[in-house]
């Protein structure tokens, strides 16, 4: 992983972590969303 | 602190006011309507957590970079934007004024034109900001007129969203989440303040004199030397950059982003390479010695100090020269003994700046040069064309050359070609250092 990560340009990293970020939050926000469903 | 525990404080910002509204325990509505609140609480939590992601703000920008967090600012600020936008419309329960009874806004969703217009505004104001954002360079505003209207609309934005959610939200009627939305607020007009106010005012205390404006090259390139006008320390490392501000008060928006082309061991003096490119750019060869100048920094990454490499090849394109300028002078000052190379690229000769320091420097310091041009002049011992991987792989495919450390600087095309072709020589992306001042 570490390895891989060593290999990206700046430029997929920054949009890895954009991404992650996003994924993030909007995971958060499905939870909020549903968690009259559990 | 490391870059890893900023996104944590981040996130922990950003999803603090989701978090609080999730633990009151309300029961919930339909899923579309806990939609709806959850959009808008997130926006407005990434809106406030923004104004942390500036890159003036050096107490996150010195650890990641100015020219990442400002991509971040951007890239949150349209997600923030879309979660925004849609979130009036995902609501499906009545809109009327709440009955009394219905204490938890169980039935209805708050529809009162006190506690909605801050929220139109806010609505109407932040894809407007945003779209201004990204077409800055198209729509032509100057510089100051842009940034003006970038800082008052994200303060207004977040005056208006945050009074919109403490009179409308079902979450935000709970105390302790408007006390959270107060306090993110507040840090969110303070980072802004600190900016466009306390800074401008330390300015003051620290005003600059240009001592001189030589060229640098033939073709619109300057050298701009500050001296302090008074009695202060500027301490910066080699390679970073500052806002610089000639001619004008600190608080008139009127400063630019410069590399500093100086070393600091040559004294309390400060350089700057500048070539003729923009508004303020076109007049730098006009200023006249004596005249007042104002410095916000030293800002930026792009330092050879920290590393321990043993070799260090500096790659520029173009103005891209002005941190290499300040590192070599620097390493070669300090009597640095390690091995440094420098790529130059340039499209014809008369572009390139300081051509006899640098061969001197080549000279005394056994600086590795090479210049790399597209129009190149008849006898010149030099590459030709642009700095390709061939380029590369021939003055750094060694297996040695895979620990030094690479200083890149230029136009961003040129930046990531370099920067992908070092990594597929072997480089890892941390031996790898990049600045840039376009950020798109």
């Amino acid at each position: 992983m570490t390895e891989w990560l060593s290999r990206l340009p700046l430029r997929r990293r920054i949009a890895l972590v954009y991404a992650a970020l996003n994924a993030l939050g909007l995971l958060a926000l499905l939870g909020f969303a549903l968690r009259g469903l559990f | 602190m490391p870059a890893g525990l900023l996104i944590l404080l981040y996130l922990f910002a950003a999803l603090l006011p989701l978090g609080l509204a999730w633990a009151q325990g309300l029961e919930p509505r339909s899923i579309a309507d806990e939609l709806a609140s959850g959009a808008g609480i997130l926006a407005l939590a990434v809106i406030l957590a923004e104004f942390l992601l500036l890159g003036r703000y050096r107490f996150v920008a010195r650890r990641v970079g100015t020219d990442i967090v400002m991509r971040m600012h951007q890239l949150l600020a349209r997600g923030a934007a879309i979660l925004a936008v849609v979130h009036p419309f995902l609501y499906t329960t009545r809109r009327a004024p709440a009955p009394d009874w219905d204490v938890n806004r169980q039935f209805f969703v708050m529809n009162d034109f006190a506690a909605i217009w801050p929220g139109m505004i806010a609505w109407l104001l932040l894809p407007a900001l945003v779209l201004m954002a990204i077409g800055r360079n198209a729509l032509g505003y100057r510089y100051e007129t842009w940034r003006l209207m970038h800082g008052l609309g994200a303060a207004l934005i977040a005056g208006f969203g945050v009074l919109h959610t403490l009179r409308a939200g079902r979450y935000s009627a709970d105390p302790a989440m408007g006390y959270v939305w107060l306090a993110l607020l507040g840090i969110a007009l303070f980072a802004l303040a600190y900016v466009y106010v306390l800074t401008p005012l330390a300015q003051l205390r620290r005003p600059w004199t240009v001592a001189s404006v030589t060229p640098a090259a033939d073709e619109r390139t300057w050298e701009v030397t500050l001296r302090p006008a008074r009695d202060f320390t500027f301490r910066y490392r080699a390679g970073q950059f500052a806002w610089l501000n000639i001619g004008h008060l600190p608080f008139s928006l009127s400063d630019n982003p410069f590399s500093i082309s100086s070393a600091p061991s040559a004294g309390p003096e400060v350089s700057f390479i500048i070539k003729e490119l923009g508004d303020f750019t076109r007049t730098i060869g006009s200023i006249q010695p004596g005249t007042r100048a104002y410095l916000d920094g030293p800002h930026g990454h792009l330092t050879v100090a920290d590393h321990k490499a043993p070799g260090i090849a500096l790659i520029a394109g173009g103005v891209g020269i002005a941190p290499m300028m300040g590192i070599l002078r620097e390493l070669h000052a300090k009597g640095d003994t390690r091995p440094t190379a420098l790529i130059y690229g340039n499209r014809s000769e008369s572009q390139i700046a300081h051509r006899d320091e640098l061969a001197r420097l080549a000279r005394e310091h056994g600086t590795r040069l090479t210049h790399v041009l597209c129009e190149p002049p008849a006898g010149m011992a030099c590459e030709l064309g642009l700095i390709t991987p061939e380029i590369l792989r021939d003055h750094f495919g060694n297996a040695e050359h895979r620990a030094w450390l690479y200083v890149l600087c230029g136009p961003p095309a040129m930046m990531e070609a370099v920067e992908e072709a070092l990594i597929a020589l072997g480089v890892p992306s941390s031996n790898i250092l990049s600045e840039r001042f376009s950020y798109d």
